[in-house]
């Protein structure tokens, strides 16, 4: 085992992704390849380096280590509504241009002081751990290779920005990974892996000759966590949850779910059949293939919309969707659903987005959230999957039949609804006619489900849940669930991150 | 605690040290409590973050970035040239005896893009020699990273605040130069306050002592014979009122009701966290500076970007550890001379280093750290020494300086303009 350790020297790593607005975090190994490289080629291209990059762009793709949780650096984001922000918004510095005299209209302009200033963005990530690490498990540095190795890496002095600051060298004990090379493109961030120095190399002349930077191809990677090791939490049985993020649209609102939740799962029924195969897995309809109601133990999939909620200035508006999987789907059965959903385009190598129509309000566009940096914390998994001790509804609970005998009835149907998805018992239930969350509008003002179910908005309520322990999401209870009612999110009072 | 010498500063350089590193606790002249007003960009806001202190996140806001500290630490180098505290290759335009004589001077340290900024490359030397023809110009046209030698005796401190030629022959390929020095302050433990602005008129003048009519030249009066005329709506020639309404408030007279200071839109009122405006006092956004726990500066030095320059002697490398220990000795010289001076930052951001100022650390390997000492006085005296040694090593250092003045079409230009640049901001993208 060898390894590549970056430690970013002011505490912060500033490097644009590929919307230059954005942080790239964590460093995308092609970045820190092209560092060395780079280092190789100003200082007198040594033959020995030279062959030491060689032998490591023939490596497989490495492991990384780096810390999952980071915040933004004020450089990248300025506050628009307050330090909690839901939406945090890249904003621009500008900076003295040293541009063209004939470009400005009055040369004054060329003082200091009266410079045109040009737009900018410098994201930054400031990660809880300074040190990344490449990791290369099942390789051993061959003797010939490190001292190049760690001429190299005494060479490079940043990463990304000129200000990104780091300090780098060849660790032989690295921490276990956080991140690892995976296969499946539907669970996992996309970093851009190692080129080749003859890719590099030609990049270079090529734009040697243009007189100018020309677009460059990459090579892309896909990164999951690793599989978790520690004893599993209580988790319902849906077991995945895949973000869709609303790229283009008509604004729709928190009580709008049951429409929009509608809309997708038979878009995901009608692409299954396209484009996979005419009979649909009872899995992913809620139906056995006779026609009746499915009785799979573990469900089915849940259509869920995904609301903005639970901060100062939260507005229930809809800011994508997601599918809860259930957990006895295998991965190979969730690719086929996604691959139906979001195929993949040969010429472009870009993946096709999925167009939701919506009646007369027009359509909805949606891709994967696969970007390790959604800029919406409602588009961010963990918050949607705990682990948490308490619980509190978005979209209110469907209770089974009316509670005749008050409310203590109807706490037990909600603790029931727990059981039936898997979940311990809750320790306590408090039912309530609102939602704790900002945003999210009375129980009874969610349009009753279809009339076929029998339900009116009297049986709607919102609840607290709390558990004797963490338990994991997604949490969807109650007669609504699979079409995005009874949506649950950790509570933690005091606010909420 | 060992002062820095030159012989530690020539070991740790040729070494493998990663960085210099110094970290400057600071807090408010007013004391902790004391409010301070971090700058604000775009629309009046404030940079604020969360970092990890000890595990836990703790809001923390900028107080200076890293752009604006590397200007201060060059303007703290132009002083110590003007004091005459340290020799220092400075290419200097200058505008005095031309009739942008209002422009004074432009040196390469206070150009925004250092040798390479527009200005340099619109003047010329001498008996009209353009500075791109001049020996320093040519050091300009020909530096790479491995060999920045006459770059090294014109403009030092371009290897060291890094620098990007991109307004030459090669365009956007131009040469880079990184930086190798990184200094930003953070307010840690912020917390954003309120302020309120107001005014109270010792002339007493009220609103109903208008209305107030703006003469042709600009001015103001309030006989309305003398005023400029318009049409209005209906066509009749009126009388011009000063700005909207004609009040005495148009005219800087008057009272102002002291209110609270707050986000606006363009119109001037007030709006709520999503950007729309609103009356409801509880949905605006105060611009009321922050209270801190206290402040940190954090300097870093790269090592690795300085050892990547190269710095050929008639043909040999001999050298290169000697112009790496002059432009390390200039960075330690900048950041400690810019602190010697004080941490005034703006109006209402004054701090200081209640425990003094702090040891560089050398960042090794595996965090083995070694610390030395260094005022300013030591500062300067070690940047000497290491210039004196990078001089016996044959390079050149052109302490004397270069002055161009301004090509004539250029002062012609900036005079025609300044007349008529009042009103002419529209441009500006900012």
């Amino acid at each position: 085992m060898f390894s590549i350790a970056i430690r970013y020297l002011c505490g912060w790593a500033s490097a644009a992704a590929n919307k230059k607005e954005e942080p790239e975090w964590p460093p995308h190994p092609d970045r820190v390849f092209m560092a060395l490289v780079a280092a190789w080629a100003e200082t007198g291209a040594d033959q020995s380096e030279e062959q030491c990059l060689r032998f490591l762009q023939g490596l497989p793709a490495p492991r990384l280590s780096a810390s999952l949780s980071y915040e933004l650096h004020a450089a990248s984001i300025i506050f628009r509504r307050d330090l909690n922000a839901e939406e945090r918004v890249p904003v621009p510095v500008y900076v003295p241009a040293n541009g063209d005299r004939r470009e400005m209209k009055s040369p004054i302009k060329l003082m200091p002081s009266e410079r045109k200033r040009n737009k900018r963005y410098f994201p930054a990530v400031i990660p809880e751990s300074d040190t990344v690490y490449l990791i290369w498990p099942d390789v051993e540095l061959p003797a010939e290779h490190r001292a190049a190795l760690e001429r190299l890496c005494a060479k490079v002095g940043y990463l990304g920005d000129t200000s990104s600051l780091v300090q780098m060298w060849v660790e032989d004990n690295p921490p276990p990974p956080t991140l690892v090379p995976t296969d499946e493109r539907h669970y996992s961030c996309r970093l851009r892996v190692f080129r080749t120095l003859e890719e590099l190399i030609a990049d270079y002349e090529r734009d040697k000759r243009a007189g100018q930077y020309l677009p460059r191809t990459f090579k892309w990677g896909y990164y999951r966590e690793p599989e978790e090791k520690k004893p599993p939490t209580p988790s319902s049985h849906f077991a995945e949850l895949l973000i869709l993020r609303r790229t283009a649209g008509p604004t729709l609102d928190i009580t709008d779910t049951l429409g929009l939740a509608k809309t997708l799962r038979d878009a995901a029924i009608s692409l299954w059949q396209q484009r996979i195969e005419s009979s649909v897995p009872e899995w992913l309809s809620g139906h056995t293939p006779s026609g009746g109601r499915s009785r799979r133990e573990n469900g089915h999939l849940a259509f869920v919309a995904l609301p903005n909620v639970g901060h100062q200035h939260a507005d229930g508006e809809l800011k994508g969707a997601a599918l809860a999987v259930p957990q006895d789907v295998t991965k190979d059965e969730q690719t086929l659903l996604l691959d139906a959903l979001f195929p993949l385009d040969e010429q472009t190598g870009e993946v096709r987005p999925l167009e939701l129509t919506l009646g007369r309000l027009g359509v909805w566009r949606l891709e994967q959230e696969t970007r390790s940096f959604p800029r919406m914390v409602t588009l961010h998994k963990p918050v949607w999957l705990g682990p948490a001790e308490r619980w509190a509804t978005v979209t209110p609970i469907v209770l089974d039949r009316y509670p005749k005998n008050g409310e203590s009835e109807a706490e037990e149907m909600v603790a029931a609804a727990c059981q039936r998805i898997g979940l311990p018992r809750p320790r306590e239930v408090v039912l309530m006619p609102g939602s704790l969350f900002i945003g999210a509008p009375l129980a009874n003002r969610f349009p009753s489900l279809p009339k076929k179910f029998g339900k009116t908005v009297d049986q709607h309520t919102h609840a607290l849940l709390i558990f004797d322990q963490p338990v994991r999401g997604p949490i969807l209870l109650g007669a609504g669930r699979y079409r995005g009612y009874g949506l649950c999110r950790p509570w933690r009072s005091g606010g909420e991150q | 605690m060992n002062t820095l010498t030159l012989q530690n500063l020539k070991d740790i350089v040729s070494g493998n040290a990663a960085a210099f590193r110094r970290v400057v606790k600071l807090e408010p002249v007013g004391g902790p409590g004391a409010k301070v007003f971090p700058p604000t960009y775009e629309g009046g806001k404030y940079a604020t973050e969360k970092r990890w202190f000890n595990g836990k996140l703790v809001d923390c806001v900028l107080l200076d970035s890293v752009q604006s500290q590397a200007n201060r630490m060059e303007l703290a180098l132009k002083e110590a040239v003007d004091e005459g505290r340290i020799s220092l290759p400075v290419i200097t335009v200058d505008f005095s005896k031309t009739e942008a004589a209002f422009v004074r001077r432009v040196t390469s340290l206070e150009a925004p893009h250092r040798i390479a900024d527009a200005i340099l490359r619109d003047s010329e030397w001498r008996n009209r020699v353009p500075f791109r023809k001049t020996s320093a110009g040519k050091a300009l046209d020909n530096a790479s990273l491995q060999n920045a030698t006459e770059l090294f005796g014109y403009c030092p401190t371009a290897l060291v605040f890094g620098m990007w030629y991109s307004t030459g022959a090669r365009g956007g390929l131009g040469v880079k130069f990184p930086r190798a020095i990184v200094s930003e302050i953070i307010g840690i433990g912020a917390v954003p306050g309120q302020r309120t602005g107001g005014r109270l008129d010792p002339l007493k003048i009220t609103s109903s002592a208008g209305p107030i009519y703006e003469t042709q030249d600009g001015d103001w009066t309030l006989e309305s014979q003398k005023a400029k005329t318009k049409a209005d709506k209906n066509g009749n020639i009126v009388p011009t009122l000063y700005g909207k309404k004609g009040k005495p408030s148009e005219i800087n007279h008057g009272n102002v009701t002291p209110s609270l200071v707050v986000q606006k839109d363009q119109n001037g009122n007030p709006i709520d966290r999503s950007g729309t405006p609103t009356t409801r006092m509880d949905e605006w956004i105060p611009i009321g500076g922050f209270t801190i726990d206290y402040a940190q500066q954090i300097t870093v030095i790269s090592l690795p970007t300085l050892r990547r320059l190269r710095f050929p002697v008639k043909g040999k490398n001999d050298a290169d550890t000697a112009a790496r220990v002059a432009l390390t000795a200039l960075a330690l010289c900048a950041a400690t001379l810019s602190g010697e001076k004080g941490y005034n930052l703006r109006s209402q951001c004054d701090l200081y280093p209640p425990d003094g100022v702090p040891a560089w650390e050398v960042v090794g390997l595996n965090r083995t750290f070694s610390t030395f000492s260094l005022d300013a006085e030591s500062a300067i005296k070690l940047f000497n020494q290491a210039v004196k040694e990078a001089k016996g090593a044959g390079l050149p250092w052109h302490s004397e300086g270069l002055t161009l003045v301004p090509r004539e079409d250029l002062v012609a230009l900036i005079v025609r303009s300044r007349a008529t640049s009042d009103g002419d901001q529209g441009e500006e993208e900012a």
